[in-house]
């Protein structure tokens, strides 16, 4: 026996996973399937786990990279990312057990702005430096989770997971980051009837993350000087050499769910979910203590999905609402020394600085021609709208846009070699029909305020294609899936910002996968 | 009822969630009114006063806010902060500079005192401190101009570094942020020789003091070295260290006196800069016995490392608040009587730091006169007289044309 054969066998012996190979169809579609047929998968309860109507376990190495100037400020130039997972689910009774672990290390090329690693995105208050460099991300996340089915009408979930990472730049200064995000996300259903359900769930979260910054024997003497951001402009500068930042944050929300899957083929979900998250920012270390800003967003969504089911195809509605509003505190503070000569900051004011508010409102509609249970060709088409307002006091600077994304899917999965070839096309056009920024010619406008803005912000279009082809392959009693993934999209900026004139971003995957 | 049960409670919890913390959110930042009130010397009436400019600094983002007197009184509009409010105007006879520092945290008055400003004709026409890569500093120089219409003597002239770090608050400023009349000094003070005419320097001249009076343009590089932009084969005098043993004389340049000593392998200001001051004793009172007097010692507030040689404001000849280029870590080292202003080099762009930008701190010239000498701009205000962010070094050289 080869020797190959000889260690997937002795894997297979060990796992429990194995399925016959009538149904490798289905397990080649199962995240469509799910979809299509388990209103609660996707949705904020974890009673979901339980949806997954087979064991099925996943390992996935994948390969990426994108390149080009059209991409947000504290993106890479040109970024590789390499990331292996192993992801699973396993029914034992009225058990269903979740697991993922994944590891992804990602190489940007040509990084500046932003030495944050899972600090929320819309946080006003993050540290940074202007200078060009090589940095590497390695992250790893841990999931699990499971759903108990407590009797006919009662289900109770918990999931959990662990992000951990690091950022390090190796272009003086260079910020070393740590992180960790950790959020359980308990929830419940019942079943009313027997089309009738409806669920209540939570998330508690909490962050930790560090930086510290290092000079190391550089002849340029401008990258001693780092940034902390408080908004759309007039950061405060300090000296990198050993600076140090940490944050601390915590979240909470909840959610309701609504669900009926009618055995007429009607089937709804509503969910409605609301949580808040604060995160603090703290400089300095035994030698000072500084205070770098304190963040609260809250927020509110409500999505809707509709479902009408016929023996040769599947309708899907969806709309969603989101409203987030952002709150950010600063602090003023003088700086004074104590009688052993330590550096010692006073807070003299504190207020909010930064305000933001967003809203999004999309719809989407999805058919699916289907052949038995197998979807043989998916067309969806949605819209979205969002709208953004941010605000700088007291110096009154603003940024406010609209940006109205329209876009279209289609897919089709056809056998092909003894196996299954999925073949998608996407495209999106977004237009900013309001697009204003008022910073002042504050110090960092056009180095960073006013390109950020614009790159969330801008008309653009994008289109891509993926193909995935998976075939399934025996093995002594046991069979699985071996499949090839692989995609790509450009992105090109049709706005009249002449930063971004002519800039595009191209990206790329490949994966390799074996589903068992 | 289990769905109307659970409805309700899981609203209850929803709202519950985003209901938390609310009751200790702030206010939206917002500015404030603040009137600004100068008060003039005696027997000297604002009237008298032409060319009165206030300035308002934000000491944490170094932002300017500009104000117009109109008579005594004037007010700006300014968001929560510590500022510096900078005055400057002239009579007929004197330069007036006024100085006070304040927290604008509620509507405010804030009144400035005029004071005739110090000079004697000399000012720092030049000053190299930031040196060049790899970590070279020896580089430095600093140069004397006579800028009145009469012969200066050097004889007896101190040249100190004022005392208190860089980058946060001076240790011998008392709880309001208020500086000592005397200046703390630093590093190694040093004097000029003579008994009072042996060194003159002619009007529109200037001397170049080096720290080491070699050509540094040529020194010897390896790896990241950089060169150094400056030739001082030609500088008037040497500051030479005798004790230490790195220092060197130079042959045919004559070197200057060390008055007292803390630490330091040089004269050196550090290459973020510090506070200088050049300062003659009165008359009849010698370097030599002003040193060996007890009385004019401090230790710095809080520590017992040095005992600083302590400088009444009032010898101040001319004085530069040099200051670290990071603006949110500037702090005032010179009573608004020597400089109301700051000054700074700075690297590529402004905020980068001084260090090694091989950047060098240069008083503006105003007017060329008749005979083609240059007078520099000496308002007692660093932040006007200087170019703010640094030149290339040229000593012994004077613009020929008017450059404010």
């Amino acid at each position: 026996m080869p020797g190959y054969k000889l260690l997937l066998l002795s894997f297979l012996s060990y796992g429990c996973f194995a399925q016959p190979v009538a149904e490798w169809k289905e397990k080649a579609l199962y995240k469509e399937l799910l979809y299509l047929n388990h209103p609660f998968y996707g949705s904020h309860n974890p009673v979901s786990i339980s949806e997954m109507p087979r064991d099925i376990a996943v390992f996935d190495a994948t390969y990426s990279s994108a390149l080009g100037e059209y991409k947000l400020i504290r993106q890479g130039q040109e970024e590789r990312n390499r990331t292996g997972s192993i992801s699973g689910v396993r029914k034992i009774g009225g058990l269903s057990f979740e697991g993922a672990i994944e590891y992804a290390s990602l190489a940007l090329v040509d990084k500046k702005w932003g030495s944050h690693l899972w600090v929320s995105e819309d946080n006003p208050f993050y540290i940074s430096d202007s200078i060009p460099g090589n940095s590497g991300v390695e992250t790893f996340r841990l999931n699990g989770g499971f759903s108990y089915r407590v009797s006919e009408r009662w289900r109770a979930a918990l999931r959990a997971t662990y992000l951990a990472g690091t950022l390090a730049d190796q272009t003086d200064p260079r910020p070393l980051t740590t992180g960790m995000r950790f959020v359980i996300n308990p929830g419940i259903d019942y079943r009313l009837g027997t089309s009738f359900s409806v669920g209540i769930s939570g998330r508690f979260g909490r962050l930790g993350e560090s930086t510290e910054y290092t000079v190391i024997n550089s002849i340029e003497p401008n990258v001693n000087t780092l940034f902390l951001f408080k908004g759309l402009g007039s950061p405060e500068l300090k000296s990198a050499l050993g600076y140090k930042r940490s944050y601390e944050g915590n979240e909470y929300g909840g959610a309701i769910q609504l669900a009926w899957d009618g055995t007429s083929g009607v089937g709804n979900f509503l969910e409605a979910s609301s949580g808040r998250i604060n995160e603090y920012a703290n400089d300095g270390d035994s030698g000072f203590d500084y205070k770098g800003g304190d963040y609260q967003a809250t927020f509110y969504r409500l999505s809707e999905r509709l479902s009408l089911k016929t023996p040769a195809y599947i309708h899907s509605f969806t709309a969603d609402f989101e409203s987030r509003s952002v709150d950010g505190i600063w602090y003023i503070q003088t700086q004074s020394t104590d009688a052993d000569a330590n550096v010692v900051w006073t807070v003299r004011d504190r207020s909010v600085s930064h305000k933001q508010s967003e809203t999004l409102t999309g719809f989407g509609y999805q058919i699916d021609r289907m052949d038995g249970n197998i979807p043989r060709f998916t067309a969806l088409v949605s819209g979205t709208y969002a709208h953004s307002v941010t605000h700088q006091y007291p110096e009154l600077y603003r940024a406010e846009y609209n940006l109205i994304t329209y876009s279209g899917q289609v897919s089709g999965h056809l056998n092909l070699w003894k196996g299954m070839l999925s073949l998608s096309a996407r495209f999106s056009w977004a237009t900013s029909p309001l697009q204003e920024i008022e910073t002042g010619g504050s110090r960092l406008s056009a180095a960073f305020t006013e390109p950020a803005f614009q790159a969330v912000s801008g008309s653009h279009y994008a289109c891509g294609i993926d193909f995935d082809y998976r075939r399934p392959l025996s093995l002594s009693t046991y069979s699985f899936l071996i499949g090839l993934r692989a995609g790509g999209t450009s992105k090109q900026y049709q706005g009249q910002a002449e930063i971004y004139q002519n800039a595009s971003r191209q990206s790329f995957s490949l994966s390799l996968y074996l589903t068992f | 009822m289990y769905k109307s049960f659970l409805l309700s409670v899981s609203l209850a919890i929803a709202m519950a969630f985003t209901a938390c913390d609310k009751k200790d959110d702030p206010e939206v930042a917002a500015n404030y009114d603040v009137t600004i009130s100068l008060l003039a010397p005696e027997d000297i009436s604002l009237a008298d006063v032409t060319d009165l400019k206030i300035v308002v600094v934000n000491k944490t983002t170094g932002v300017e806010t500009p104000a117009s007197p109109k008579g005594e009184t004037t007010s700006v509009e300014l968001p929560a902060g510590e500022y510096d409010f900078r005055a400057s105007g002239a009579t007929a006879d004197f330069k007036l500079n006024g100085f006070a520092n304040a927290s604008i945290y509620e509507n405010k008055s804030v009144n400035i005192e005029l004071n005739i400003v110090s000079g004697a004709g000399l000012v720092f026409k030049e000053i190299y401190y930031a040196g060049v890569m790899s970590y070279y500093w020896k580089d430095g120089f600093f140069e004397l101009y006579n800028n009145s219409d009469e012969v200066q003597y050097l004889d007896g002239l101190i040249v100190g570094i004022v005392d208190g770090g860089f980058g946060a608050p001076s240790p011998w400023a008392d709880e309001a942020g208020k500086l000592p009349s005397r200046y703390p000094m630093t590093n190694h003070t040093i004097y000029f020789p003579g008994s009072g005419t042996e060194y003159p320097v002619p009007v529109g001249t200037s001397v170049v003091v080096a720290t080491v009076a070699i050509d540094h343009s040529r020194r010897e590089l390896t790896d990241e070295d950089v060169p150094s932009p400056v030739n001082l084969t030609n500088a008037d005098w040497n500051i030479y260290i005798p004790t230490q043993a790195s220092d060197i004389q130079v042959d045919g340049i004559p070197n200057t006196l060390v008055a007292y000593s803390t630490w330091g392998l040089d004269f050196m200001p550090g290459v973020n800069g510090a506070a200088l001051i050049l300062a003659k004793l009165p008359d009849g009172q010698t370097v030599e016995n002003f040193v060996n007097d007890p009385a004019n010692f401090m230790q710095t507030p809080g520590s017992q490392l040095w005992d600083h040689l302590m400088i009444p404001h009032e010898y101040v000849v001319d004085g530069v608040d040099i200051v670290y280029s990071i603006e949110g870590q500037q702090y005032k080292r010179l009573l608004p009587t020597e400089d109301v202003g700051m000054a700074w080099v700075y690297g590529d762009t402004p905020g980068s730091e001084s260090s090694y930008t091989g950047k060098s701190l240069r008083r503006k010239v105003i007017a060329i006169t008749g005979e083609g000498k240059a007078i520099y701009k000496d308002t007692n205000n660093s932040s006007e007289d200087f170019i703010i962010g640094g030149q290339i070094p040229t000593p012994g050289i004077h613009a020929a044309t008017p450059e404010d």
